[in-house]
């Protein structure tokens, strides 16, 4: 056995009165696997359980509301609560993890009905103006975290965490950007953190001494105004000597600068981890530090360098559950890399998920026991035809499972769509999706042929007992744009290797909301061109979601792209192209030299129509069954793998 | 008031084939939303039942139920049932039988409403893609739906098929339960309207091209469901319009695929639906010509949907239109004892639906899928009923004639208090009668209008012109006092303006024109011809456009500066698409994402929230739309003076019409709670 690659990560650690396994933590966040009673459900528990498994030392649920200003129906308050967290904490522990509940209160920024703030404040995205507290409504909640923290412990769970952290509530009374009270409770710095100090303080004394109870909080929200690292290490210190907390979870950010709180793949590895040492250098209590940590080589050294006594990797362990047990076992080559795209996970409104988050990289996700690989009851050969993510997702699954997989790419590398989509601006990590698949492919031994396209006849000559058509979408143009043919169009992905044909003035119209025409428009603007984005939605981009959108439209518009929503195109008349605004009907007539066109594509569904019955089984996927986007490539590939 | 002549003939009995209802009044579910969560996921409810059956025994004579939808491509939330043959029929049909029974044991009729919702489906649901008849996405025009529009799988022959084997199977299922009709949906841009519409169908097989081929996949699930149901159960079919679609199926094209579909015999009756749900500024009786022209070339009766606020004229739909049986859905979410007052034929006070489509559309078609409701009326259930007379003649203040005042003041007169309404300003109704006075929103006004009737029925003593202090307060000394005082406008910290609906503009320091948008709405704003409208995010409802048409309408120039992607984005999809037409085509130009930071000569200064690129825009006025702040000062003084002290509405924190309706009701609890208790009112 290879010696531990990570030993300061793998190191076990005290916090309070427990004895954690090692130093990689998942942190809180809301799965949204609920009931109507806002109870974590099964799914819920099954997926902390996972983690537990995975070799993960600490799990915590998510926001946990304990006051009805801030939910109609309080968890805690919920007679089956004992029965479910109990039942959680149980699994978790039965798994070598300790399961941690977070109290939670949502402030201006989160809440059912009138939201409970220090002042009349407001926030993004929904900005309602929140009701200010009086005192005795603050006594109230102070003494609903307490009886909250009670219920925890009788329940059996391991470890509270208070949060104090994103803006909530909590953030709200200690940040002088949303507390302007003129009593004992806002003010000077120690007012501003005395709503704190009285919940960590009611909260310790519903559990005693010996209970574990941590506080996570945001060291620097990123707002003119808000909290500083000066000032959270002086409120921490504070807290820190007070006795009455044994750890800290040190975050970032509010709702203001939500891009900070979950990173989108434009902040770089670790972007936070300064904040969480600043702190660690002023307290005498483990830290945690978050954000952007996705590497067991980079966990390693923040704990190493000391940093931080812990990591919190939310989104890698999301995107693999087994990261702890690969990292620890030396087969970090094998983690499947979150992408920091955060489509499925925090953007899954966007998505329509109508039951919880998802992620595009793990098609188990949310559905751990339902599609645990089972073994294949007969071996059978399957040829994968496409080597983009849902042929490989097939592939992998297939092979996991006992079949003996081929796979048959007609270009000279794997990943499909997502190696030109990791060449746009801030994107690379995409490419780390093709990187996971790569060595699956080979740890898993199919036989993958490069440089080949399949066909009919060769398919068929392979014999197989199932074939798996993967072979994506073509670029197409959209139907109803007149002249379009009169001018120099191309399909947005022919642009990534083709930028130099580009003129100078480019026009994309983009025909779906997603990333592909404001990347491609940013990939472009860094070329030199003179961009405009043309989309029928309300604002170009709609689709994205928001930590990332907000992100992006800084870049586009600092590098001169133009955007036009709400208008789409009349006719084209070789450079002249006449632009309508569907509103009111107002039409504007550009010059261009080119025009590029993300409108989706076309699915290459022709070879499953060839072989449809002259093979036992075909299945269609990913884009060439519908071009649609990156987590369907592989829930669909996830899907077949398991049905073979 | 009472029923006249035209209303009498809503009361007719009607055939729809081999129904009889018991009159012509229809109440269509407008949202998919009724069936359950966790372990009964996409299954009819206990809930749903109880639902339906209080629609029926308030008298209507026929439910089109909730969307049903036939297929797993077309499921689209937990919430939304599907009954097609992926659903074991078990206990699908025993729970249907309990939503029948009850419709039935009220002497109602409930058709089942079966639907595949094609490109408008979400994905995000089943995770499986978009069955459509060509491999488009959503037209541009169209609503977008939630997990944005993908590109559709273009059906297969097979897979048309196995859809019209789905609708079938439905319908038998409906029959086995005790449904008296099935409505096989062709509309709303569903999937078999996309094979109906040139826009989405462009295939060149049996199933696209002229008007038949189009017609020929619901011709299938037409004869598929007559021959599931036999000839028992009445057989319809919805149709409608593509709403602003370029090269779509618009509503001069729907007497022609009437007909067509009704040929065969085998259909009893179409029911006409509109292209997008209507707003406040939508005209009475909207489409009731289309479902004339329907009427009279499909030559079966017809069901028309639309728009009914005002049933007075409702009866010259039947008795010129042609029509047969009215949707009047939300004029029943809005009165649930619509049917009674109808009946009895005496006095009534119908409260009005003023089309604001916030909870009967916009939050029951959001992620949280709810049963529609009205803002107004929780429930579609005799709530006006006898109430609790808990208050027992106690003495009840309440502080400003805003709808959160009205609303407490009317539910505690009805509920035994003694109630006095003190009222700053000259008229009741606070800012909805300023929204009332939006271009094409003077609907709204009949919610005040009601208001008053109401309060004169129950004897409220209504004080206007009549400021209230705390002196005023302790003077009067009532056993409970309630503020409803609402909020002051917002201004942002470099406008030095003052300016309200009663109060003069002031000028900024550079000698521009500075109001707010309720001064405008008002009528007493005087600005020059260009006019900046400064919106903050705080300010995401509808006022921002409402000021702006206003201007406009009057010769302004306008300019909307939003921070936001878009302005009043709070407003639901079907007003604001409304309103940006309107808007939009009036001049009104639109400039997103940028934030005004104060006013220079003639300049109105901003910059763009993201880029920080300054920009300025010549005016000669500028008009805050910056939301609002607590106006608290008076129900703290009393908090610390009284007991029995309650607030209610934006004085607690500024909000919406909800916000002010449901904190009357909290505030009737609360009130409730403190005379069982016996608690000591007045003084401390």
């Amino acid at each position: 056995m290879a010696p531990n690659p990570f030993p300061n990560l793998f190191s076990p650690i005290s916090i309070g009165h427990l004895t954690l396994r090692n130093r990689i933590y998942s942190p809180p966040h809301a799965p949204g696997f609920t009931d109507r009673f806002f109870m974590p459900s099964e799914r819920a528990i099954a997926y902390w359980e996972a983690k537990a498994a995975g070799g993960t030392a600490m799990v915590s649920s998510g926001v946990t509301p304990v006051h009805s200003s801030a939910i109609r129906v309080v968890p805690f308050d919920n007679p089956r609560f004992c029965e479910v967290y109990g039942s959680a904490a149980e699994r978790v522990r039965a798994h070598g993890a300790r399961f941690v509940v977070q109290l939670w209160h949502g402030g201006a920024q989160v809440g059912m009905g009138t939201r409970w703030a220090p002042s009349p404040y407001a926030t993004p995205s929904e900005w309602r103006v929140a009701h200010a507290m009086d005192k005795a409504e603050i006594k109230d909640v102070i003494a609903a975290f307490g009886r909250a923290a009670a219920r925890v412990k009788e329940a059996g769970c391991d470890v509270i965490e208070i949060h104090g952290a994103h803006g909530y509530l909590l953030t709200e009374f200690a940040s002088a950007l949303s507390n302007h009270r003129d009593d004992e409770y806002g003010g000077t710095l120690e007012n501003r953190a005395r709503f704190v100090a009285e919940v960590i303080e009611s909260v310790r004394e519903a559990v005693g001494s010996e209970f574990t109870v941590g506080l996570r909080f945001s060291a620097d929200e990123f707002v003119d105004g808000g909290l500083t690292i000066e000032e959270s290490q002086e409120m921490l210190a504070r807290f820190s000597a007070q006795g009455k907390l044994d750890y800290l979870d040190i975050s970032v950010g509010n709702y203001h600068t939500e891009e900070t709180i979950i990173a989108p793949m434009y902040f770089p590895l670790g972007a936070f981890v300064h904040v969480a040492a600043a702190i660690k250098e002023v307290v005498s209590i483990p830290v945690i530090a978050v954000g952007r940590i996705k590497d067991p080589a980079q966990a390693e050294e923040i704990v190493a360098n000391g940093y931080a006594d812990m990591v919190a990797l939310n989104r890698a362990i999301i995107a693999d559950p087994e990261f702890a047990n690969k990292a620890r076992e030396g087969r970090s080559e094998e983690i499947r890399w979150c992408l920091g795209c955060n489509e499925a996970c925090w953007g899954r409104s966007y998505m329509g998920l109508a039951e919880g988050i998802a992620c595009v990289v793990n098609p188990h996700l949310g559905f751990e026991r339902e599609t645990s690989l089972v073994p294949a009851e007969h071996r059978k050969r399957v040829v994968v035809v496409g080597g983009g993510p849902a042929g490989l997702e097939a592939a992998r699954v297939a092979a996991e499972r006992g079949h003996s997989v081929s796979l048959f790419e007609k270009s000279e590398s794997l990943g499909g769509q997502l190696n030109k989509a990791a060449k746009a601006p801030l994107r690379v990590d995409l490419a780390d999706c093709v990187r996971y698949y790569s060595g699956e492919m080979a740890r898993l031994k199919v036989d993958v042929h490069l440089g080949s396209e399949a066909s009919a006849d060769s398919v068929l000559e392979a014999a197989p007992d199932a074939v798996v058509i993967a072979t994506g979408s073509s670029p197409a143009l959209p139907p109803d744009v007149p002249g379009l043919e009169s001018a120099r169009v191309h399909e947005v992905r022919e642009v990534y290797d083709g930028l130099e044909e580009l003129g100078e003035r480019v026009l994309v119209l983009a025909g779906e909301g997603h990333q592909q025409a404001l990347s491609t428009a940013e990939l472009l603007a860094d070329a030199g061109r003179d961009v405009e984005v043309v989309s029928p939605q309300r604002f170009c981009g709609h689709e994205i979601e928001r930590n990332t959108v907000v992100m992006l439209y800084p870049r586009l518009l600092s590098k001169g792209v133009r955007l036009t929503p709400m208008s789409w195109v009349r006719r084209v008349d070789g450079r002249s192209v006449t632009l309508v605004q569907i509103y009111s009907g107002g039409e504007r007539t550009v010059e261009v030299d080119d025009i590029v066109v993300a409108a989706g594509g076309r699915a290459n569904d022709g070879l499953a129509a060839d072989l449809l019955g002259r093979v036992p089984e075909v299945h269609l996927i990913g884009d060439a069954l519908a071009p649609r986007r990156l987590l369907y490539a592989t829930q669909d590939g996830c899907r077949v793998g398991r049905s073979l | 008031m009472g029923t006249s002549a035209t209303e009498a003939n809503l009361l007719e009995e009607v055939a729809l084939g081999p129904v009889r209802l018991r009159n012509r009044l229809a109440f269509l579910a407008p949202t998919p939303a009724h069936g359950g969560t966790d372990d009964e996921a996409n299954l009819p409810t206990e809930e749903l039942a109880r639902y339906w059956e209080a629609v029926a025994a308030a008298g209507i004579g026929l439910i089109v139920g909730e969307h049903q939808s036939v297929h797993p491509t077309g499921t689209s939330h937990p919430r939304v049932v599907e009954s097609g043959p992926a659903t074991p029929a078990e206990p699908l049909i025993g729970r249907y039988t309990k939503v029948t029974e009850a419709v039935h044991r009220c002497e109602g009729r409930i058709f089942a409403h079966l639907y595949h919702p094609g490109l408008l489906a979400n994905p995000g649901y089943r995770l499986l893609p978009l069955w459509a008849p060509s491999a488009l996405r959503v037209p541009v025009g169209a609503p977008v739906p939630a997990g944005g529009g993908a590109i559709g799988h273009a059906m297969s022959e097979a897979e048309i098929a196995e859809v019209v084997a789905a609708f079938a199977e439905a319908a038998r299922r409906a029959g086995a339960a005790g449904f008296d009709g099935v409505e096989v949906d062709a509309a709303s841009g569903y999937l078999l309207a996309e094979f109906l519409s040139p826009a989405t169908n462009r295939r060149n097989d049996a199933y696209g091209g002229g008007l038949a081929e189009r017609c020929r996949m619901v011709v299938e699930v037409l004869a598929a469901v007559r021959a599931a149901v036999g000839t028992e159960l009445a057989v319809g079919v919805r149709l409608g319009p593509d709403p602003y679609v370029e090269g779509g199926l618009a509503e001069d094209g729907l007497p022609e695929v009437a007909a067509f579909l009704s040929a065969p015999g085998g259909i009893d009756y179409v029911s006409v639906v509109p292209g997008l749900v209507p707003d406040a500024a939508a005209p009475e009786a909207a489409g009731s010509q289309t479902a004339s022209a329907v009427a009279r070339a499909a030559g079966v009766p017809v069901l028309y949907s639309g728009l009914l606020t005002d049933l007075s004229e409702a009866g010259t739909l039947v008795a010129e239109g042609g029509l047969a049986v009215l949707d009047v859905t939300r004029a029943a979410l809005a009165d649930p004892g619509l049917v009674t007052k109808l009946l009895s034929g005496g006095p009534s006070f119908f409260r009005p639906c003023v089309a604001c489509n916030q909870t009967c559309t916009t939050r029951a078609s959001q992620a949280a899928m709810a049963p529609a409701s009205c803002l107004f009326t929780p429930l579609p259930s005799g709530a006006d009923g006898a109430p609790n007379r808990f208050g027992d003649d106690r003495s009840l203040l309440v502080v400003g004639a805003g709808l959160a005042g009205l609303e407490v003041a009317r539910l505690a007169a009805g509920a035994g208090f003694m109630v006095t309404l003190l009222e700053a300003g000259p008229e009741v109704g606070g800012q909805l009668r300023l929204a009332a006075r939006a271009p094409r929103r003077a609907r709204l006004g009949r919610a005040i209008q009601f208001y008053e009737d109401q309060l004169a029925q129950w004897g409220v003593e209504v004080a206007l012109d009549q400021p209230a202090t705390v002196e005023t307060v302790e003077s009067l000394d009532p056993d409970f006092v309630v503020a409803a005082t609402g909020c002051l406008p917002d201004r942002p910290a470099w406008s030095t303006a003052t300016g309200g609906a009663d109060e003069r503009p002031g000028r900024g320091a550079s000698g521009l024109p500075i109001t707010d948008v309720r001064a405008v709405l008002a009528g007493q704003a005087t600005l020059g011809r260009r006019v900046v409208l400064a919106v903050s995010h705080t300010e995401s409802g509808y006022v921002s456009l409402a000021a702006a048409e206003f201007l406009a309408d009057q010769g302004h120039e306008v300019w909307l500066v939003t921070p936001d992607f878009e302005p009043a984005g709070m407003v639901d999809f079907f007003t604001s698409e409304a309103a940006y037409r309107r808007l939009l085509k009036k001049g009104v130009r639109i400039e997103p994402t940028c934030e005004v930071e104060g006013v220079t000569d003639g300049l109105v200064l901003f910059s763009n929230v993201f880029s920080g690129e300054a920009g300025s825009l010549p005016a000669d006025g500028l008009v805050l739309a910056q939301g609002g702040v607590a106006d608290d000062a008076l129900y703290r003084a009393l908090r610390g003076l009284r007991a029995g002290v309650l607030a209610a509405g934006d004085c607690v924190a500024p909000r919406d019409m909800e916000g002010a309706i449901s904190d009357a009701r909290l505030v009737m609890a609360e009130l409730a709670l403190a005379c069982r208790s016996g608690e000591t009112a007045g003084r401390r």
